[in-house]
């Protein structure tokens, strides 16, 4: 059964009919999906259900096998690469910085799109390297060697390359992983304000649900490389929901400090 | 996002150089290199230059590079046979070392190089054919050993191909089997070739700057000054790969096309390579690895690279020919023995592979 309930919203950008995986291996079929244009939309779903692979096509690091990702209507994989990557950035998993990069010069590769061969650097880029950094509070390792940080520092500075970039969309492959709590928490509440002061259009994929719930205005839950539904946090969250999505069974409560559904599990679904 | 009025210093590994609406960013410790590189291969020009079994003078060099030579045989020595002995070590070495300084980007491995991968094997392979069935000029056993090389390239690049994606450890490994085949088939040509013949491929096979001519000099020298610069320019965006196919992928590189460009480029100028001196083992390897040590990362070195290849072949050069009782030891020789010790080094050393 595939409750969508449809927002309605104006997006930017759009899976039609996609069809997506890899070397024969079929992750999803005729995925459809609208993301809410100034809205943090974030993806759950269980471990393998695809959540990745519909993000890497958002973020046309994967070419569908079949169907169109659309920006502004457009085909995506027929626009120009660097055209491309000034409006919409992606923060992939697994990034290695090479060794001996500092800080510094990893941020300042996110304005890459922004250049040319011969115009290296301005003072935007300047600008937003330094604004990127200061959002992102890695300002005071700016001259450290990447490979040399922990991986929650290691993570911001990653974060702060993609904000770099300086596209009004956004999408998130896990930026919380590798995180402690206090450092998931503050990731978060750095992309809602991103989200909140600058409008941007962000795209996550979260794996915990609570925080998903907490933070995102838009939620899409997957299951087995389909969108079971997707819709605001309170209006989707319930406990059958859960049990067909992750084949748990829980309680749903408000969330004590914001208020927002709060899923306790009780154990596997039977 | 907002604009802020006080822009933090950021400390910047590279220098901006402005003009007009124009701005390159260079690393000052990569100049620095750069141009001491510079310096060292002109006095190991001069020295090859001068160096010899007739003792030529400066001020005599100086007249006859002017045009102004008095004696004709000493304008025969250097301008036919010390000059372009030197052209070819220069342009070998830079050669060399550009080619290793993308293939290690590539496979973001040092052992990427295409000595090792088995590029530089395949070269020989095509040169070795042409001399033991053909039986070659200088200069068809170059197209030759361009041929084999860009050849054994597609193989190796083909095999490595998963999901339209190469690089990494399996080219690599891909790159070492390949190799591994076409070192048994040189082998074996020279085993059942004509006598002569083998002994003519295997002095070739040694890696060799005796003997040189502009006919091995000129093709070389043409490859490094096209395709250096491309290389050059393809660096920005295989530094950006260095970080992951899919962190250069959304930062608006063609991630497949440029590494397919570049990967060609860097297996003509290998193949070029081998096809002016034979197999010259390790300096693909150690020169960008050199280079790595000498300034702070900031991207990929192609032009450090080559300047430290071209060093590293003229010195070698020039050194050996100092090597006192008359042992002449063929160029590809010594750098192999001396690489391997580097190589070792470098190995026990590693951080991580």
């Amino acid at each position: 059964m595939t409750i969508t309930q449809s927002t309605q919203a104006q997006g930017r950008l759009q899976a039609q009919n996609v069809t997506l995986g890899y070397d024969g291996r079929q992750v999803s079929e005729q995925l459809n999906l609208t993301v809410p244009d100034g809205r943090f939309s974030v993806i759950v779903g269980p471990n393998g259900c695809g959540k990745s692979t519909l993000l890497r096509s958002l973020g046309r690091l994967l070419k569908p096998q079949q169907g169109q990702v659309l920006l502004d209507g457009a085909d995506m994989n027929r626009l120009p690469t660097k055209a491309l990557a000034r409006e919409l950035g992606l923060l992939p998993q697994g990034a290695q910085a090479p060794d001996g990069l500092r800080v510094v010069d990893l941020v300042a590769r996110g304005r890459y799109p922004h250049q040319q061969l011969l115009r290296q650097w301005s003072a935007q880029d300047h600008a937003a390297v330094a604004e990127a950094m200061r959002l992102t509070d890695v300002l005071e390792l700016a001259d450290r060697e990447v490979d040399q940080l922990s991986g929650g520092q290691r993570q911001r500075v990653w974060i702060a390359m993609v904000l770099a970039q300086q596209t009004p969309l956004l999408l998130l492959d896990e930026p919380t992983t590798y995180l402690d709590l206090a450092h998931q928490l503050e990731v978060l509440d750095l992309l809602r304000e991103l989200n909140r002061l600058n409008g941007h259009t962000l795209v996550a994929v979260l794996h915990d649900l609570n925080q998903a719930c907490r933070y995102a205005d838009h939620l899409i839950a997957m299951r087995e490389g389909r969108i079971v539904a997707e819709g605001a946090p309170r209006e989707l969250m319930t406990e059958q929901l859960v049990a067909e999505v992750f084949g748990l069974d829980c309680l749903i409560i408000d969330d004590p400090v914001s208020g927002t559904p709060m899923v306790i599990p009780r154990g596997r679904a039977g | 996002m907002k604009p802020i009025a006080d822009l933090p210093e950021l400390p910047f590994a590279t220098r901006l150089w402005r003009w007009r609406h124009w701005s390159l960013r260079v690393s000052l410790p990569a100049l620095v290199v750069a141009v001491a590189l510079s310096l060292v291969l002109m006095l190991a020009m001069l020295a090859s230059l001068v160096m010899g079994t007739l003792d030529i003078g400066l001020a005599e060099l100086l007249a006859i590079l002017g045009g102004r030579a008095e004696n004709p045989l000493y304008h025969h020595i250097v301008l036919n046979i010390r000059l372009p002995r030197a052209v070819t070590a220069l342009f070998v070495g830079a050669a060399l070392g550009a080619s290793g300084a993308v293939f290690q980007s590539i496979s973001r491995n040092a052992l990427g190089s295409p000595d090792v991968i088995g590029f530089t094997t395949g070269s020989a392979t095509g040169a070795i054919a042409q001399i033991v069935l053909f039986g070659g000029g200088a200069l068809s056993v170059a197209v030759a050993a361009v041929a084999g090389g860009v050849l054994t390239a597609i193989v190796v690049y083909g095999l490595s191909v998963r999901g339209g994606q190469a690089g990494g450890y399996r080219l690599i490994l891909t790159g070492i089997g390949v190799g591994a085949v076409l070192a048994a088939l040189n082998n074996l040509m020279l085993v059942k070739g004509d006598l002569d013949d083998a002994v003519a491929a295997n002095l070739w096979l040694a890696g060799s700057l005796d003997a040189r001519t502009w006919q091995q000099a000129i093709p070389v020298a043409l490859g490094v000054v096209v395709l250096v610069p491309l290389c050059i320019v393809g660096a920005r965006a295989l530094a950006l790969m260095e970080m992951g196919d899919d962190a250069a992928a959304q930062l608006g590189v063609s991630v497949e096309r440029q590494r397919r460009a570049l990967l060609f480029y860097a297996v003509v100028l290998a193949a070029l390579a081998t096809g002016a001196a034979g197999p010259i083992a390790f300096v693909a390897l150690a020169a960008p690895q050199l280079v790595r040590r000498l300034v702070p990362y900031t991207g990929l070195a192609v032009m450090n690279s080559a300047l430290m290849g071209a060093t590293l072949m003229l010195v070698g050069d020039v050194l050996t020919r100092l090597l006192p009782f008359n042992l002449t030891l063929p160029i590809g020789r010594v750098t192999g023995i001396v690489g391997g010790v580097y190589l070792i080094v470098l190995l026990a050393r590693a951080r991580r592979l």
